[in-house]
């Protein structure tokens, strides 16, 4: 079905494997069984409105749901360690010595507000030289002066003096800067941004954006990038996951997902985006409909109400599984994909 | 930094002299004077005085001049020789009186808010981190019954538990043979013996309260991002809960710690008359009672200066444990 040539090497063992998660909050499913994987170097973006479960997913893989969130089903196979065997971090204790071990030199976090996610009583120079102490068994002299150099990197001016500065006597773009070179402070494997430019003006935006991808390719990284964003899915990524309520309903390399969606959330979610080129259209398209709650969700498949394919006996009554296009570079969840992607 | 520690000091020299004009307008609020009352006090004890021995009596404790001309007499000695007046009761200088007993009443306060903080902060932090466990059931049921027991009520059945099962009753800061006894080993060592019930009942209180107040202000440091920022960097659970939320819970409960200067003195007066302790307390009661004038004025004067030092030692302090404070 699909042929077009990616414009990739063949992706590589992945160095994070995802399969069957499930992330509850109390009596609420909100990551209902996802499976993704991302290969070393590689961007992977997961897409999605608002309340769809895609903070909840990296922060799962990070085990930081937990007391108020629980996985409860799946495997989070972690590959970077030294065995090769992978380890299932699903099945470790989310406050253990083996968890924290992971968290810094293995996998980091960009938050969405730097401002909260920064201590408002902790120097950056502090928060920035407590992992790699923690971690790697710097000195404090060795540790600020590593934490310089990656303040430079990630372009803040005057680091040094910086060090001392707390995070309410940076702007924006520097605080956003800051929590990046924090992230990094460990050399980790993978970097997991969630929605890390939402915050910002769209000038610093593109400036943050800009630095991540050089990273992302200096360092050679993954990453598993938040955003409902699609321009920034455009800009960053190599692999787009599409997430409707807790679920993955389409997964695919970057172009070819733009190029041609196949799954009618996806579909719709790319007509919404106003455009530039072409004539105007009168009124920005709109997907029909109020997402569902978690706690009355609809039979069959979740997306059917909003659905303009939706087929009644089917759509209503079955959930679709997960079919993969024959180069296995595809992934789409609905009962209709043939019907209409071609 | 410097200006402000200007401004708030000019500011603390205005808020004094208003304070100790209040002071000295409450003292002369009630009708009639010490004069008088001593006289009524002598002459239900069946002794008359004669005129000519009450005006000696209002000449020589200056009761007849203008109500400003007593004020700055009384204003001008405290300021130039630390003269408190004369105790009318005690026949004592005032300041001899006041001293050692708020000496006594800041070591015995002194002590009950260390052992209050050192044992709150981690009972609080507890019961916040293990929120609806049963330990945070049984400090809160501790939390509440602290508030609401009385502490005179507190020292009352403390007071019989010991007389019952050991026959001594509690009372005091020194058994009866150390008093005026210089203060050497054996005293201080009978000190200490004695210290631990009031500094149990106060400290009991302020516990309570301060265990549910710092559970509420953690509760919501807690899920805060900044706390998952550094769960994400991989710093073990302990560390993390002290060094980030509680840090940041604390603040507002450092920056209270000054406002309690003044209470050192007057918190105390039911349980220092319960457990008759030689602090501060019941003597202001007393000296109020009986109109003693220039003592309580040099009481109401010594706790409205403490309740202003206190203010700006709390904004010191706010600003030394909060950078967003410090640096604006």
């Amino acid at each position: 079905m699909m042929s077009e040539h990616t414009g990739r090497d063949p992706v590589p063992q992945p160095l994070l494997r995802v399969e069957g998660l499930r992330v509850a909050f109390g009596p609420y499913e909100a990551v209902r069984g996802v499976d993704f994987s991302i290969a070393p170097g590689r961007v992977l973006c997961l897409v999605g409105e608002s309340g769809c479960g895609k903070s909840v997913t990296a922060r799962a893989v990070m085990r930081l749901v937990e007391p108020a969130g629980r996985v409860t089903a799946g495997r989070i196979l972690w590959h970077g360690g030294e065995s090769a065997e992978a380890m299932d971090l699903a099945a470790l204790d989310s406050r253990g010595r083996d968890m924290r071990a992971l968290r810094g030199p293995g996998m980091a976090m960009i938050f969405q507000e730097p401002m909260s996610a920064l201590s408002p009583v902790h120097t950056i120079g502090e928060q920035l030289t407590e992992p790699m102490r923690l971690h790697l068994g710097l000195s404090r002299k060795a540790a600020e002066e590593r934490a310089v150099d990656l303040l430079a990197r990630v372009g803040i001016p005057n680091p040094r003096a910086r060090l001392s500065a707390y995070a309410f006597q940076l702007s924006g773009g520097m605080r956003q800067r800051a929590m990046i070179a924090i992230a990094l402070a460990c050399s980790p494997k993978l970097l997991i941004a969630d929605e890390p430019t939402t915050a910002l003006d769209v000038t610093t935006q593109a400036q943050v954006l800009d630095l991540l991808a050089e990273l992302v390719r200096e360092l050679g990284m993954a990453m598993l990038f938040i955003t409902h964003d699609l321009g920034v899915v455009a800009q960053l990524g190599d692999e787009v996951a599409v997430m409707y309520l807790g679920r993955i309903v389409e997964r695919a390399p970057v172009f070819d997902l733009f190029d041609r969606p196949h799954h009618p959330y996806t579909q719709a979610l790319l007509r919404s985006v106003p455009s530039l080129r072409g004539p105007r259209p009168r009124r920005l398209a709109a997907i029909e409909g109020l997402v569902p709650s978690l706690a009355a969700l609809p039979p069959g498949c979740v997306f059917h109400p909003r659905c303009e394919r939706a087929a009644a006996g089917l759509c209503d009554r079955d959930d679709p599984a997960e079919t993969a296009t024959a180069d296995g570079l595809r992934t789409v969840r609905c009962h209709r994909v043939e019907a209409f992607a071609s | 930094m410097a200006l402000f520690l200007l401004r708030r000091l000019g500011a603390m020299v205005a808020t004094l002299v208003a304070i100790s004009l209040i002071a000295f307008a409450v003292i002369e609020l009630p009708p009639g004077d010490f004069a008088t009352a001593y006289v009524a006090a002598m002459q239900a004890n069946g002794v008359v005085m004669t005129e000519e021995e009450i005006a000696g009596l209002r000449a020589a404790y200056g009761l007849d001049g203008g109500l400003l001309e007593r004020y700055a007499a009384w204003i001008w000695a405290i300021l130039s020789r630390g003269d408190f007046g004369q105790s009318f009761e005690w026949r004592q200088p005032v300041s001899d009186l006041i001293w050692g007993r708020v000496g006594m009443s800041m070591v015995v306060e002194l002590t009950a808010l260390v052992v209050m903080w050192c044992v709150a902060l981690p009972i609080g932090v507890y019961s916040a981190v293990r929120r609806y466990t049963v330990g945070d059931y049984a400090a809160t049921l501790f939390g509440f019954l602290g508030l609401a027991v009385p502490n005179f009520l507190l020292a009352l059945g403390l007071m019989y538990l010991s007389f019952r099962l050991t026959g001594s009753a509690l009372s005091g800061l020194n058994d009866d043979r150390f008093i005026d006894a210089p203060w050497d080993a054996a005293r201080i060592a009978d000190f200490l013996a004695h210290l631990w019930a009031p500094v149990l009942v106060l400290a009991t209180a302020g516990m309570a309260h301060l265990i549910r107040v710092l559970r509420a202000n953690l509760l919501d440091e807690l899920n805060k991002p900044y706390v998952v920022a550094a769960r994400a960097r991989g710093l073990p659970e302990g560390r993390l809960i002290w060094k980030y939320p509680v840090r940041v819970a604390l603040n507002p409960l450092v920056s209270s710690i000054g406002l309690l200067l003044p209470t050192l003195i007057s918190s105390s007066v039911v349980v220092g008359v319960v457990m008759s302790l030689p602090t501060a307390g019941p003597l202001l009661l007393r000296a109020l009672m009986s109109q003693d004038t220039y003592l309580a004025g040099a009481f109401i004067l010594l706790m409205g200066t403490l309740a202003i030092l206190g203010t700006v030692i709390s904004d010191l302090l706010l600003a030394l444990v909060d950078p967003r404070v410090r640096h604006r």
